[in-house]
């Protein structure tokens, strides 16, 4: 066994060898230890003539249209091509954006700090968007002509501001933006159904814009009407392509006639009429579709035809026919709303007016032409009437009473949809009613003011009379005959006469409707009588004269009782009512009945002046004896 | 029984004892190495301020201004730190990495520290002091050393196209861009001359080949820029493109010599197009066919 001197000797050499060893080998490590080398200062970033190097050897088919001039420009001078700083620009823009949608470059330009949560498809999409706003911002400039521009559609190019419009409204809404939801599955309805329009040069203005908006804000308001997802978005997406097919023709239209110049105020109007309609529809015709979506939505497969879209159309050409000024600034969204939920309920009752159908039975296309037809005359007729133009609240009841009245008797008022090219009877009659009760007199003793519910009243109760008894308003050829209109003068001229201060003007449009109630029972009130007077005006007469005095006042006892409201309108209507049942044969009888009338008021005032118990039943009783009924009643 | 465990107890202290005396004696030795410690300190913060510079460089991700600035502050601080390493070294310690044959790779990190920090009197006086040590110097160093002058002509027409531009009136500013134009083509003519002549000195599989073919692009790229700069649209003509393109193709076979697999997948589809990317060849194909199929 080695001793501890030699262990100790071997262990320093040992140990020095392994020394020399280590230091050997730490020193050659770091003789060779890799480093990291710093390239020289470069910019990484792609640059305007990198794009031209990519697009220099590209087809020319290959190249974006808006920077070929420019490519044409690189490939001949490469070095110094003299493009302006927007060309530069926008050939980089191009670049850039064609490596996002490569799926190896993609991750290499990030557009923004938080672009982690981008994905793929979704930073492509944005590209394509702004490509398109490109586009269209490069066409607006007029580089092609109008055949030869491969442009974006007319949704494409605006679909930067939809998208702007998007984030904007889904910042702001509760939720996220989610496409299985409603609003979701409405925005693709109404984007789907716009990319859809064939028209890609023609003109649509912000129509796709302010029908975007309206659909948010349209499913937002009325979620309770819009029940069903599926109903929902065949409403929008049918509503939406009529309205800017019917938009784009109606500009088309406009500038063909101003010879190509453009008007943007009218165009404007078109458009922003439209989007009326479209929130119309949306909002006022929701329950109604509801209600019956087959009908309204279903007429055929296409969706083209639907009931609805017919509607908007028709809507649209009523509110454009117009007349220009006061009533065409002030009918707004709620006048609309009226005439679109009429029109709606109309059709959708008497789907007849829109559909046509052949001798089977089996449909064979829709037209909207009738309706049409109807809602201009309604707007150029009662449009024009210089009394209304400053009550435009009043324009879309008279349009909801007509298409109203009309569908309840149909096959009379309204016979032919949509070739007969006479006016709606009742358009007519609305038209004269109206002009009647606004006619200004000098000199008349009672000068009531009506206001639009009053007016209303009248003329639904003239377009009663003519539903209830069209036999005898109507003419020979088809047309209003003057009846109505006599009635209506007779009595208008008496109640002038004889009223004073305390004829209201709601008793006056009591008296009114009771005539009119009246005369569409008997003929014979447009007759003669003795004196030469129509049977209305004098019975009337007879009534009133009584009650108002020509020069003196009636005894305020009795005036107090027989001048209130409810008792002066049943006297009236009872008065004519049994009128109407008596025997109205000659001229003589009629006559007879009138003064019969007068004496029996005159009895009933001298009752109440002598303090004799008086009430309407007193008054009946006393009117059935005096006004028998005749065998023969409502002939 | 006693005898026994005696010997046991002896065998023990014996082998401690040697333990003892060869741990000590290596310690010795190594303390003689603090030299090797300092060169290394230096190689470690060059290499890390290196790889934030790259980084910096070519990342895709946005960086806010404040943070970019406060890592070039950090990038010059690591540089600073590579040469403070070895200015620390006495003159015991000079004379061992002499010895050592490392003196040539300190004078190279030296020198690329100062050329990083743009110091270029002081990179050119260590580079020309590591000509006088031709044996101390190796394959890689020097390449590098070789192609500082061209790094350093890659740099200042960076610095050029980077400058503001002001004439008192257009026609001055168009003057200026021309002059600033001609010397950055000057600048990079001359720079890609050095860098090839740098990169003809290593082997073909040589890694360092890689950063100087990227070091070239890197000058087109600054061409590119002021083409696209000073004349608006301007770009490399159909010359120096093809020029590029056998770069790339030159890059590709380069990281084919020295990298496998995953490596030089990731090199051809994130390097490789970066540069393609960069000079509008995405495009083209530039797998280096002489070495065979990737």
């Amino acid at each position: 066994m080695p001793n501890t001197a030699s262990i100790i000797l071997f262990g320093i050499q040992s140990a020095l060898r392994l020394g020399q060893q280590a230091r050997q080998a730490y020193v050659d490590s770091t003789r060779n230890r890799a480093l990291v080398l710093p390239l020289p200062n470069f910019n990484p970033a792609p640059n305007a003539g990198s794009a031209l190097i990519y697009y220099a050897d590209e087809p020319d088919e290959e190249i974006p249209v808006p920077i070929r001039e420019a490519v044409g420009k690189s490939r001949a001078n490469p070095e110094n091509p003299g493009l302006t700083q927007e060309e530069s620009r926008m050939v980089l823009d191009y670049y850039n954006e064609y490596l996002l949608m490569r799926s190896d470059t993609w991750e290499s330009i990030v557009p923004s700090p938080e672009g982690s949560f981008l994905t793929r498809d979704s930073v492509a999409a944005a590209v394509k968007i702004r490509e398109w706003d490109r586009e269209a911002k490069w066409q607006g400039v007029g580089q092609w002509d109008q055949e030869g521009a491969p442009g974006p559609s007319p949704l494409q190019r605006v679909a930067g501001t939809i998208v702007e419009i998007g984030i904007d409204y889904f910042a702001h809404v509760p939720g996220a933006f989610n496409e299985e939801t409603r609003q979701g599955k409405a925005v693709r309805a109404v984007l789907t159904s716009l990319d859809k329009v064939e028209f890609v040069d023609k003109p649509l203005g912000d129509l796709p814009i302010r029908l975007f908006i309206a659909t948010l804000e349209g499913v937002a308001e009325n979620a309770e009407l819009l029940t069903s997802d599926e109903e929902t978005q065949k409403l929008i997406s049918v509503t939406t392509s009529s309205l800017a097919s019917e938009v784009s023709e109606r500009i088309q239209q406009l500038r063909a006639e101003s010879e190509g110049r453009t008007d943007a105020d009218k165009e404007n109007g078109i458009i922003y009429w439209a989007e009326l309609v479209f929130r119309s529809v949306l909002s006022s015709g929701g329950r109604l579709i509801a209600s019956d979506p087959k009908t309204y939505l279903g007429i055929d497969n296409t969706g083209d035809a639907a009931l609805v879209t017919k509607v908007g159309e028709s809507v649209i050409d009523f509110v454009l026919k117009l007349p220009e000024g006061e009533l065409h600034r002030t009918f707004g969204k709620e006048g609309l709303n009226v005439v679109v939920t009429a029109a709606l309920r109309a059709v959708g009752e008497h789907p007849e007016i829109i559909i046509r159908k052949d001798g089977n039975g089996k449909t064979i296309g829709a037209s909207a032409d009738g309706l049409k037809k109807l809602l201009s005359d309604i707007a150029t007729d009662l449009g024009n009437m210089p009394r209304l133009i400053y009550r435009p609240a009043l324009l879309p009841d008279i349009a909801r009473l007509i298409l109203e009245k009309s569908g309840e008797n149909i096959t009379v008022l309204w016979p032919e949809f949509s070739a007969d090219p006479r006016k709606n009877l009742l358009v007519v009659a609305a038209q004269k009613t109206l002009e009647i009760l606004t006619q200004k007199l000098t000199g008349a003793r009672w000068t009531p003011q009506f206001d639009d519910s009053d007016l209303v009243l009248v003329t639904e109760a003239v377009l009663d009379a003519f539903v209830e008894n069209p036999g005898w308003l109507i003419d020979s050829a088809g047309g209003a005959n003057e009846n109505y209109r006599v009635a209506l003068e007779a009595t208008i001229e008496v109640l002038r006469k004889r009223g004073d201060a305390r004829l209201s003007t709601a008793t006056g449009i009591d008296i009114l409707r009771a005539v009119l109630r009246a005369v569409a029972l008997r003929q014979e009130f447009l007759e003669d009588i003795d004196t030469g007077e129509k049977l209305v005006g004098a019975a009337v007469e007879a009534i009133l004269a009584p009650l108002f005095p020509e020069q003196v006042e009636l005894d305020p006892k009795a005036a107090v009782v027989l001048l209130r409201r409810e008792v002066l309108s049943t006297i009236v209507d009872e008065s004519l009512q049994a009128l109407s049942r008596a025997d109205l044969g000659s001229k003589v009888l009629r006559q007879q009945h009138v003064d019969d009338l007068q004496k029996l008021l005159n009895e009933h005032i001298d009752q109440i002046l002598k303090g004799k118990s008086w009430g309407l039943k007193v008054f009946l009783d006393g009117l059935e004896k005096a006004l028998p009924s005749a065998l023969v009643v409502n002939p | 029984m006693i005898s026994s465990k005696r010997n046991t107890t002896k065998s023990f202290n014996r082998v401690r004892t040697v333990l003892i005396i060869g741990m000590t004696a290596i310690g010795l030795l190594l303390t003689g190495c603090a030299g090797v410690n300092y060169l290394r300190d230096a190689q470690s913060a060059f290499s890390e301020a290196a790889r934030l510079e790259n980084q910096l460089r070519t990342s895709s991700t946005t960086a806010t201004e404040a943070n970019d600035l406060l890592l070039e502050s950090e990038i010059r601080a690591g540089y600073a730190s590579a040469i403070a390493s070895i200015a620390k070294l006495d003159s015991a310690q000079i004379a061992s990495l002499k010895s050592d044959k490392l003196w040539g790779v300190v004078l190279t990190i030296k020198a690329l520290s100062y050329w990083r920090l743009g110091e270029y009197d002081k990179m050119e006086k260590i580079a020309k002091q590591a000509q006088g040590i031709e044996d101390q110097v190796y394959p890689r160093d020097r390449a590098l050393l070789l192609a500082l002058p061209g790094l350093r002509r890659v740099d200042e027409a960076h610095a050029i196209i980077a400058a503001d531009i002001r004439g008192k009136d257009r026609s001055e500013e168009t003057k200026i861009k021309e002059e600033r134009l001609k010397t950055v083509e000057r600048l990079v003519k001359n720079a890609t001359a050095i860098l090839i002549e740098a990169r003809q000195s290593v082997s073909e599989e040589h890694s360092v080949r890689s950063y100087l073919l990227q070091s070239e692009l890197g000058g087109y790229k600054n061409l590119l820029d002021a083409r696209n700069k000073f004349r608006t649209g301007g770009r490399l003509n159909p010359a120096e493109v093809e020029e590029v393109k056998q770069l790339l193709t030159k890059l590709d076979c380069s990281f084919k010599h020295f990298l496998k697999e995953d490596d030089l997948l990731v090199a051809r589809t994130k390097v490789v197009l970066a540069w393609q990317v960069r000079f509008g060849l995405v495009n083209s194909d530039f797998s280096c066919r002489e070495l065979g199929p990737f």
